[in-house]
């Protein structure tokens, strides 16, 4: 049997290279991408405790995560099409409508 | 599951049916008018709110949810917060002709969700109820993709989103690892010095602090402020935000008192690191929207000041903060969508130049919303402040409600700034606004609320100290 400490270490590892992927990324897709990595990161420890503290719990969660961020992404998978449907962006650096307004002297 | 858990359900089930029915009213053979349509979803919320009368608590249902006096409160409080979004996205403008079936659905969804948040007992429906509320706010978010920005705020809030519920996802599974359970009263009777689950914790509240836009995860805020439509902006400073927080209130002060303890330092940090840059960063905006969202993040900063006292008072105020805060938004955002062109919002602080006085009615209610902001008594704001920061100053920490008063005072600059626009003697254009019926009862009713919470305090404090 895997000890827990090896799957919370590949799982924290799983997570943090998702997290870098968002971090690193300018690709939308890519962005989505790595948050379906740092999905999986919890779900891989979920189902790692499920098996160690041997109950259900951990599975249901990982049921419930799986459904969840699916309806997720589908949504923001709609609207990153959205995106290139209207203004051609596949970069989120290229969305850049929302800015700061400072440039009014105060009364 | 007994019968009799049904009772306890029934909101839960009053809100889904709502939800299914109105988009199920798309497909009927003859044209639905909206009116007919916001009047359906409008009487499922009242009686969804009506439903929770009916509540016998305390009592929990298959340790899942648990139905308490705080849930009742804010369940009723976010319903009828979401009657009067429904109002307000059916008299605004730049929305007309669009919201139909699916725009009323999402609003009921959403609601739904942060009454499972708000009672949630076990980690895994908090998750449910969280991401029920995210969806369709994102969705919200980009309505009508044609308005500038809409699609960049969508999906903006959709990226940010994501990676909160990953953030608080992969909490919950260490607390699940380092525990063996994932419900709230069995988590907090462990008592040993466990690190992972404060580990666990620090994570739920990185998740939680996208949510609630406190800095460092305030990015995305004045974006989706801004990109949003006025109606659904005031949804999601409103009632959206109130119920994460009602959560966070629930899971570190009711639940893991133990874990709120060690938390406090990292909550206090927060709490000045907030203020801080949220009012540096409105004192000079230009756009009114995005200074409101600045203004927000400063708010949630108070409120953490009063929850990082780390007492039962702090609590207290936090709550009492809390609902002030969501009304004095809805109130505020409610003007913002009163005063909006034909296809969009005002955004530039000039454009709303000398409408305070033109329209005296929402004119005084501005008035009286800013006061609350800046906390001026006689509002219900001033009262927030005081038992938010005298909490503090109880607690010991009086250098965080130091800090908290200054913070006060540098924000009275921008919203008197507000204020002196509101009231300028000379208006560029003169365009005509139609101010609608539903719009300005939503305006008075909030702003005669604040007053009123402002002068008797009491009416909710007495109930707020009994849950």
């Amino acid at each position: 049997m895997i000890p827990l400490t090896h799957s919370l270490i590949i799982a924290a590892l799983l997570f943090s290279l998702g997290l870098l992927i968002i971090l690193l990324r300018r690709e939308l897709l890519f962005i989505l991408m790595g948050l379906e990595v740092m999905f999986n990161g919890a779900a891989l420890t979920a189902v790692a405790a499920g098996q160690y503290w041997n109950n259900a719990d951990g599975q249901v969660l990982t049921i419930f995560l799986m459904v969840v961020t699916a309806a997720e992404l589908a949504v923001a998978l709609i609207l990153v099409w959205l995106a290139y449907e209207h203004f051609k962006v596949t970069q989120i650096d290229m969305l850049t409508q929302l800015k700061d307004d400072t440039r009014g002297e105060p009364p | 599951m007994h019968s009799a858990d049904l009772i306890s359900l029934a909101p839960f089930i009053v809100l889904i049916l709502g939800g299914l029915t109105v988009l199920a009213l798309g497909i009927w053979p003859q044209h639905v008018s909206t009116r007919t349509l916001a009047t359906v979803s409008a009487m499922f919320l009242l009686l969804g709110a009506a439903t929770t009368v009916l509540w016998e608590t305390p009592q929990t249902v298959n340790n899942m949810l648990i139905i308490d006096n705080l849930g009742r409160l804010f369940a009723q409080f976010f319903m009828f917060g979401a009657v009067a979004i429904i109002i307000l996205s059916f008299n605004y403008a730049p929305t007309k002709n669009e919201v139909r079936e699916e725009y009323l659905s999402l609003i009921l969804f959403a609601t739904l969700g942060m009454t499972l948040l708000v009672t949630s007992h076990n980690l895994v429906t908090a998750f449910v109820g969280l991401e029920i509320l995210a969806v369709p706010l994102f969705a919200l978010v980009a309505w009508k993709p044609t308005r500038s920005g809409a699609i960049e705020g969508g999906v903006k809030y959709a990226i940010l989103a994501g990676f909160a519920a990953a953030f608080f996802l992969y909490g919950i599974t260490i607390a699940y690892a380092s525990t063996g359970t994932l419900n709230l009263a069995a988590l907090g009777s462990i008592t040993t010095d466990n690190y992972l689950l404060i580990v666990a914790a620090t994570l739920i509240l990185v998740g939680v602090g996208f949510k609630l836009a406190l800095v460092p995860f305030h990015m995305w805020a004045p974006d989706i402020y801004q990109a949003a439509p006025a109606p659904i902006t005031a949804l999601f400073a409103s009632i959206a935000k109130v119920a994460v927080l009602v959560f966070l209130i629930r899971l570190l002060c009711l639940q893991l008192q133990n874990i709120w303890e060690a938390l406090l330092p990292l909550l206090g940090i927060l709490a000045v690191v907030t203020m801080i840059v949220g009012n540096l960063l409105a004192l000079y905006q230009q756009n009114l929207k995005r200074l409101l969202a600045y203004s927000s993040i400063a708010h949630l900063g108070y409120i953490l000041v009063a929850l990082s006292a780390g007492n039962s008072l702090g609590r207290d105020a936090a709550i009492y903060y809390a609902l002030t805060y969501a009304l004095m938004n809805l109130c505020i955002f409610a003007v913002v969508a009163a005063f909006s062109r034909p296809d969009q919002d005002r955004q530039n602080l000039e454009e709303y130049r000398g409408l305070g006085r033109r329209h005296p009615t929402l004119g005084i209610a501005i008035g009286i919303c800013l006061l609350a902001l800046a906390g001026l008594p006689p509002t219900a704001g001033f009262i927030a402040k005081l038992l938010a920061f005298g909490a503090a100053i109880k607690a010991g920490y009086l250098i965080l409600a130091v800090i908290a008063v200054i913070n006060t005072a540098l924000s009275f600059y921008y919203y008197l700034r507000i204020l002196i626009v509101f009231y300028g003697e000379k208006s560029t254009k003169q365009d005509v606004i139609h101010l609608s019926q539903g719009t300005l009862s939503i305006v008075i009713i909030s702003s005669l609320l604040i007053i009123g919470l402002g002068i008797f305090p009491g009416w909710i404090l007495d109930l707020i100290e009994t849950l």
